[in-house]
């Protein structure tokens, strides 16, 4: 009885759940893969290939733009994907605009493998 | 004669092949920091600097320390504190302040000069004390207090492949002596079979009013005649050597060789003599033995 119960819950749950990186605004939604970028160290520039993809069950113009600067738009459509490469210096904000507004957003984000490392800038055992 | 041989060497150094390396390892030798962490480290052993004034002591080196923390832009290094941007990936342009070490020579207890011990300089292990004073010279202990003087300032770095180069412009923020004073130093590293060895020059100078302010003497303190002391250019040289010995010890040992040209101008007339405080126109400075990296 128990096992029917938590297989009726499990096939609930995977009929139910949408994929969870689905953002939306009311009708309209959208995919953003990946938005984490792994640079080696914190002050080096990361280059980010990520895809983006909206849906909306009607006709809808809209526009892809990241950091403020417009990345591609559609006209008219009901879904788009876009590939796109960026070069990121930090933590950027992608943005879907709709009648330039933006309707939904995602942050991308930067994380190193090393911590950064720089020279000295006075001698060591300066004291001395 | 010195001059032209602190221009040789700074040719040298500038023609030297060095085993320099960026940061990006981290394993370098090169002095190079993790940002957002504190570096401490401690050296044990036995050394002096010396004081060239009448009447003043040696200062002992038994215990050093270098504590650095860097920030993306702030830093504090060893009483340094600044605030830098980096112009290219080999220029870095800085803010800094820091005590000005002047001051240090003629009072024992100065904070600029934290590595004193008096027991130890009492009883001789630190060098020859220099305690006679000549007639027509002047003891620190009979002379007015010398101010302690704070430095601002800005300072550029520069390094190139085989060979770093600063370059700092000092103000006195604090007007005390109102003046101000340049430098500008050359170094450069190699890895040998022997340890680590980086050869340093370094030439300053010090304008009228700094020099005047610590070396010159007023009327009260000359018997009624004034000295008034010329800007100073002081080259120097130094020798660092380290040779590990485990990830966190190592043997170190530092020498630098300074020259002061404290010349003052005599009473009445166009002649120039050495400050009468100086019993020594140099300053020399060595340490030998080791240090343990904490962090």
């Amino acid at each position: 009885m128990r096992i029917v119960l938590l297989l009726t819950l499990f096939c609930g749950c995977m009929v139910h759940a949408a994929p969870a990186d689905t953002q939306c605004d009311q009708a309209l939604c959208w995919q953003v893969q990946p938005v984490v970028c792994i640079a080696n160290q914190t002050a080096d520039r990361c280059q980010l290939d990520f895809q983006l993809s909206w849906q909306h069950p009607q006709p809808i113009s809209v526009c892809a733009a990241l950091a403020g600067e417009s990345l591609h738009c559609w006209q008219q459509q009901t879904s788009g994907q876009l590939l796109y490469q960026a070069q990121l210096d930090g933590p950027s904000q992608l943005n879907l605009m709709v009648d330039g507004k933006p309707r939904l957003t995602r942050q991308l984000s930067v994380l190193s493998r090393q911590p950064e490392r720089k020279r000295r800038l006075v001698a060591p055992w300066s004291v001395f | 004669m010195m001059l032209r041989a602190w221009f040789l060497l700074v040719l040298g150094l500038m023609m030297a092949q060095s085993a320099h390396a960026d940061c990006a390892s981290s394993d370098t030798a090169a002095p190079c920091v993790t940002t957002g962490e504190l570096q401490a480290s401690i050296a044990v052993g036995a050394g002096f600097r010396s004081n060239p004034l009448n009447g003043g002591h040696n200062f002992p080196l038994w215990l050093m320390p270098d504590v650095s923390y860097y920030a993306k832009h702030w830093f504090f290094d060893n009483a340094t504190l600044g605030y830098s941007w980096q112009l290219s990936p080999d220029l870095q342009l800085s803010l800094v302040s820091r005590l000005n070490e002047e001051h240090g020579y003629f009072r024992r207890s100065s904070p600029s000069n934290l590595l004193e011990s008096n027991y130890i300089a009492d009883i001789g292990l630190a060098g020859p004390v220099q305690r006679v004073s000549a007639k027509e010279e002047l003891s620190i202990a009979e002379v007015d207090k010398r101010p302690l003087a704070l430095d601002g300032g800005l300072q550029l770095n520069w390094f190139l492949p085989a060979l770093q180069l600063k370059f700092n412009w000092w103000h006195d923020i604090s007007q005390q002596y109102d003046g101000q004073h340049l430098r500008l130093a050359a170094s450069s590293g190699w890895h040998s079979r022997l340890g680590y060895w980086q050869l340093g020059v370094a030439l300053a100078w010090k304008d009228q009013h700094l020099m005047d302010t610590y070396y010159g003497l007023s009327a009260h303190e000359g018997d009624g005649v004034e000295y008034a002391a010329r800007a100073s250019w002081q080259p120097e040289i130094s020798l660092q050597w380290q040779y590990p010995l485990s990830d966190r010890w190592q043997l170190l040992s530092l020498w630098r060789y300074r020259w002061l040209n404290t010349d003052v101008m005599m009473p009445n007339s166009a002649e120039r003599q050495q400050s009468p405080l100086l019993q020594e126109s140099s300053v020399n400075s060595w340490f030998v033995g080791f240090s343990y990296r904490f962090l």
